[in-house]
């Protein structure tokens, strides 16, 4: 099949243009239509993981086209294990979302247009072979995502959404200003080049050999523009100190939203170090791999710390991502293939259980509309859920087990191959790092005997906003959820008792960037 | 003499307007009239050659592909905000005829600031255009704030004016030359250490006279106050047609008078003949540099003082102060892909900002304030204009895919081509500090309720058709150039081989 890529890129642009034709009060044609144009990009996909060559090495379905003539940009996509995986990733959450959308009753018209918008700009990032592309694709997505957040989401929604846009907007202001330097240097010292935004001639070039000259300073090249890079990629991951944004966003978006944010917003963050920092400048980082470790390992036990304190359940997974995105930082800061092979699967599990921790808080707090693990008052928000909700119970349960690594489940599989990668090359540092792992079974294990086991003692926010113990029964799972979660799970355990196919496309994008960096 | 025609017809548009205006109060006629002369000129414009640079008038005025270009720029720009003076309720009906006549009159101020290649013609195009534009700003003259705003502009515009005729004067003392052209001779033929001093300080003060109109830092200081003050309609224009003008200027002056090229002679460059890619500038005088300065300045200026506002007016104000600051960077690359970029990004910017300025008009009109406030809850009451206004504003940080990106995308290329490092990330940094500015007029639109609740009878009254068409035609590029935008490009490109000899 031609342009697989671009179709399912752009594929929902069609529903966009549909949408806009239909009469504002006939939300659930807008919903099915929503999710009829995010299936075909999803069974795209699915098509993609098995079409996809494994024993083939470089990028395959790769389409090229010139663009610009006079910048010589191109129109350059194409796909690696790498990219396959996130693209399996992130069309799949992009149309599970549309169910976790069912219930939004706030101008749906507006929210699914930048819903398809926002799916436009993440699946692009991951197929973009183009500096220029990419840079389009990355920012598109900030857009849709202020007002997703901005408009449907919860209290502190401006503060949240404006936060979240003006640190990533830095961040790839930055980025640009190294795409343009490396733009301009790749005409080579002798400017015989024609200069390029191409990827994977950018990568072919050795960049060490030049010198910039920033306020006065004689600086290496190939380091600074690493940095610059580090700040668009870093804002996203997120890592600690550029993390803020996170807790707000992730809290105050709406269900759906969270769900794309933990589940494929955050996995552009360590993409981008892979395809830019990793495979254009190895030498620069092989030179900062050891900062990149200990930045790891500070948001894991960050992360899991702040997770341990937090007194809203939202903000607890929240956190719980910043400190689970630090495995996959350590583990691609050790170079070797079991590290960067955890630190990739790490990525695909975090978005399959992070995607279900948010859906979940999503279904209780649709029934209890609070998110109180501690109200202010001191009380406890939840308790003995298990006993009137069991079935819900059984569903978080998975998720929490698979977020913590249990072993049989997804978690395990990545993060031991983080640390069994690491260790070999920092024993100390990941000594240190391996503290995550228990206070992540603390939080969560807490987490979970506070809101599932004991008395049912659980508290219900009425519409005037005061909280009193809930009587009735909880609502059972809806369809529209079981849709989201069912396939999240089934995926949590498979790849947890079968991760060989997803190891062996993975590695097919791995090995040319290992070897680039030995 | 043909070379004068477009501007004859736009100045006997102007004196009919004003006559017949006296006995005809219809405003269809007069408006029609005025638009016939603008797009007649702009056609006449487009018909002339102008593959060779020439001079006219003994020197007074070039005739170049650069001149071409600004002066087909500012027909249309004023056309535009001809049509939103018609449209807006801010300029009396009475007074229509005599807005007509004045904007024709402007229009022909402004090509002459893009074609005047003499001192002295310099000077009477900035004050054509200045003059003009104190009676507009003041045209509301009940209004106390139209009339203080005027005289501000009138007393910075005097200053800045006599600041700059004393700096001609030096240059003239010094080099007994008042043609850019001539300018330019007196450098190639003069060695270095026999120029004093003082005609570098004549060059920086005839700056002042042009970074007046384009608001650059130190001379920015009028503009908060009399974008605020004067007719929204007004307030656009000045922030588009003088700006675009006066940077054409200002390119005209530096680029010509005090550069020379890299390589060929003199008479190569002025005849359009010459190979060189680049210019550089007349030692020891580092215009550049001291353009570099300024545009710091500007943007911070700009974009800090943005930040605290809570009138959508006096945000534009600063954001286009700011915006002057960006488009300095092309200057300060002193590269020729700089100074297209300068002209690509005046056009998008002309787009945008008028845009955004025609909105602002309109919520004026409907509710009676330009705060925050009476933005609140637009994007319910007024979808589609909404959005359009969010699409002005979004393309005015320069975030893609709106066109604003690939303006600053070019100039952040010229100035990253020079390795000027330090100056990029400045002006990265205000991109990112003037997003939260504009994010809060988008924030008040979208996620705000409005304050008072529009009843049906108040209804927005913007929907006029023709007004909702030249908006949606101004949106228009934003969205869709990112799509391609290299014919835009090359016609900036094509426009300064003049400067650069490049074919």
């Amino acid at each position: 099949m031609s342009h697989l890529l671009s179709w399912i890129t752009f594929f929902p642009l069609l529903g966009i243009a549909a949408i806009l034709f239909v009469p504002k009060d006939k939300e659930n044609l807008i919903k099915w239509i929503a999710a009829g144009v995010t299936a075909v990009p999803f069974a795209l996909s699915l098509y993609l993981f098995t079409a996809f060559d494994r024993a083939a090495t470089g990028f395959q379905f790769v389409e090229q086209a010139l663009w610009i003539k006079s910048l010589n940009v191109e129109y350059h996509m194409g796909a690696d294990g790498v990219s396959v995986l996130m693209l399996l990733l992130a069309p799949m959450l992009s149309f599970l979302g549309v169910f976790a959308s069912w219930n939004v009753k706030k101008m749906p018209k507006g929210y699914f247009t930048l819903y398809l918008m926002l799916h436009v700009g993440m699946v692009g990032v991951f197929c973009a072979l183009d500096f220029f592309l990419f840079y389009v694709f990355w920012e598109v997505m900030l857009l849709p995502m202020y007002f997703l957040v901005g408009i449907w989401g919860g209290e502190k929604k401006e503060y949240a959404a404006i936060k979240f846009f003006l640190y990533t907007f830095l961040g790839s202001v930055l980025m640009l200003i190294a795409m343009l330097a490396l733009y301009f240097y790749s005409s080579g010292p002798d400017g015989s080049l024609p200069a390029t935004f191409n990827i994977l001639k950018l990568a072919s070039q050795d960049w060490s050999q030049y010198t910039i000259n920033l306020f006065g300073y004689s600086l290496p090249f190939d380091q600074t523009i690493w940095w610059l890079l580090f700040m668009g990629f870093a804002v996203k991951v997120p890592i600690f100190p550029f993390h803020t944004w996170l807790p707000w966003a992730h809290v105050q978006a709406p269900t759906a939203v969270s769900v794309i944010l933990a589940g494929v917003l955050l996995k552009m963050g360590p993409y981008g170090f892979l395809r830019f920092n990793f495979a254009i400048l190895p030498h620069a980082t092989q030179k900062f791999a050891y900062a990149f470790a200990i930045l790891g390992i500070i948001n894991i036990i960050y992360g899991a710390l702040c997770a341990m304190a937090q007194k809203d359940l939202k903000k607890l997974v929240a956190y719980s991502s910043v400190s689970h995105m630090g495995y996959c930082v350590l583990g691609m800061s050790v170079l070797t293939t079991v590290g960067m092979n955890g630190a990739v699967l790490q990525l695909f599990n975090h978005g399959l259980s992070a995607a279900m921790m948010f859906m979940l808080v999503g279904v209780l707090y649709d029934r209890l509309h609070h998110r109180y693990l501690v109200t202010p008052d001191g009380r406890l928000g939840f308790g003995g859920i298990a006993q009137k909700a069991p079935v819900i119970t059984a569903v978080w349960t998975v998720a929490i087990f698979a977020s913590l690594g249990l072993p049989g489940l997804n978690g395990f599989i990545s993060e031991a191959m983080v640390f069994l990668g690491s260790f070999p090359v920092y024993k100390t540092e990941t000594a240190i790092a391996a503290i995550g792992i228990v206070l992540g079974a603390a939080y969560l294990l807490w987490m979970a005997q506070r809101v599932f086991l004991g008395p049912f003692t659980t508290l219900v926010k009425d519409h005037h906003g005061h909280l009193h113990p809930a009587t009735d029964e909880l609502v059972p799972l809806k369809m529209n959820e079981w849709v989201v979660l069912i396939p999240l799970g089934v995926l949590c355990l498979v790849i947890g008792l079968y991760p060989q196919p997803m190891l062996d496309l993975m590695r097919t994008g791995l090995d040319g960037l290992l070897q680039v960096l030995r | 003499m043909l070379v004068a025609s477009p501007l004859l017809l736009l100045t006997f548009g102007s004196l009919f307007v004003l006559m017949v205006g006296l006995w005809v109060q219809n405003n269809g006629f007069l408006l029609g009239t005025s638009l016939v002369a603008l797009v007649g000129s702009c056609l006449m414009y487009l018909g002339l050659d102008a593959s060779v640079a020439q001079e006219a008038f003994s020197g007074f005025i070039a005739h170049d592909a650069f001149g071409k270009f600004f002066a087909i720029f500012s027909i249309i720009a004023t056309s535009l905000a001809l049509v939103a003076g018609a449209e807006s309720k801010q300029i009396r009906k009475d007074r229509r005829p005599e807005f007509y006549a004045i904007m024709l009159a402007l229009a022909t101020g402004l090509v002459f600031m893009g074609i005047a290649n003499h001192l002295l013609m310099i000077y009477l195009a900035i004050e054509t255009v200045s003059i003009l534009s104190f009676t507009l700003v003041g045209f509301n003259r009940e209004k106390t704030a139209s009339i203080e705003a005027s005289m501000k502009y009138v007393v910075y515009g005097a200053m800045a004016s006599a600041l700059m005729v004393f700096g001609m004067s030096l240059v003239f003392g010094v080099t007994g030359q008042m043609q850019l052209t001539g300018l330019r001779e007196f450098f190639a033929t003069t060695p270095a250490d026999q120029i004093p001093m003082i005609l570098w300080v004549g060059a920086l003060l005839s700056f002042a006279g042009i970074g007046y109109k384009i608001s650059a830092a130190p001379m920015h200081m009028w503009t908060p106050d009399v974008y605020e003050g004067a007719p929204t309609p007004v307030s656009a224009f000045l922030s588009v047609a003088p700006k675009a003008a006066g940077l054409a200027l200002l390119v005209r002056f530096f680029v010509v008078g005090f550069s020379l090229p890299l390589e060929g002679s003199t008479a190569a460059i002025v005849s359009g003949t010459a190979s060189s890619l680049g210019f550089h500038t007349v030692k020891p005088f580092d215009w550049p540099k001291f353009l570099m300065i300024s545009s710091v300045f500007t943007m911070f200026m700009g974009n800090l003082a943005a930040l605290q506002q809570t009138s959508v007016k006096r945000i534009l104000a600063y954001s286009s102060i700011a915006h002057a600051g960006y488009m300095l960077m092309g200057m300060a690359a002193q590269n020729e892909l700089g100074i297209a970029a300068i002209l690509f990004y005046a056009v998008l910017y002309c787009t945008m900002n008028l845009g955004a300025f025609w909105v602002a008009g309109m919520v004026e009109d409907a509710k009676g304030s330009d705060s925050l406030g009476a933005f609140r809850g637009l994007g319910k009451q007024k979808p589609v204009i909404a959005v359009m206004m969010a699409v002005f504003l979004f393309s005015l940080v320069g975030l893609p895919p709106f066109a604003g990106f690939l303006g600053k995308l070019y100039l952040f290329s010229a100035v990253l081509g020079r390795e000027m490092y330090g100056f990029a990330v400045i002006a990265a940094i205000n991109s990112a500090i003037s997003l939260y500015y504009y994010a809060k007029i988008a924030k008040a639109m979208f996620l705000e309720e409005a304050e008072t609740p529009l009843s049906e009878t108040k209804t927005l009254s913007i929907h006029s058709k023709p007004a909702m068409w030249i908006l949606g035609l101004l949106a228009l590029p934003n969205v869709v150039l990112i799509v391609y935008w290299e014919p835009v490009m090359e016609l900036a490109k094509g426009a300064i081989s003049l400067f650069t000899g490049a074919k």
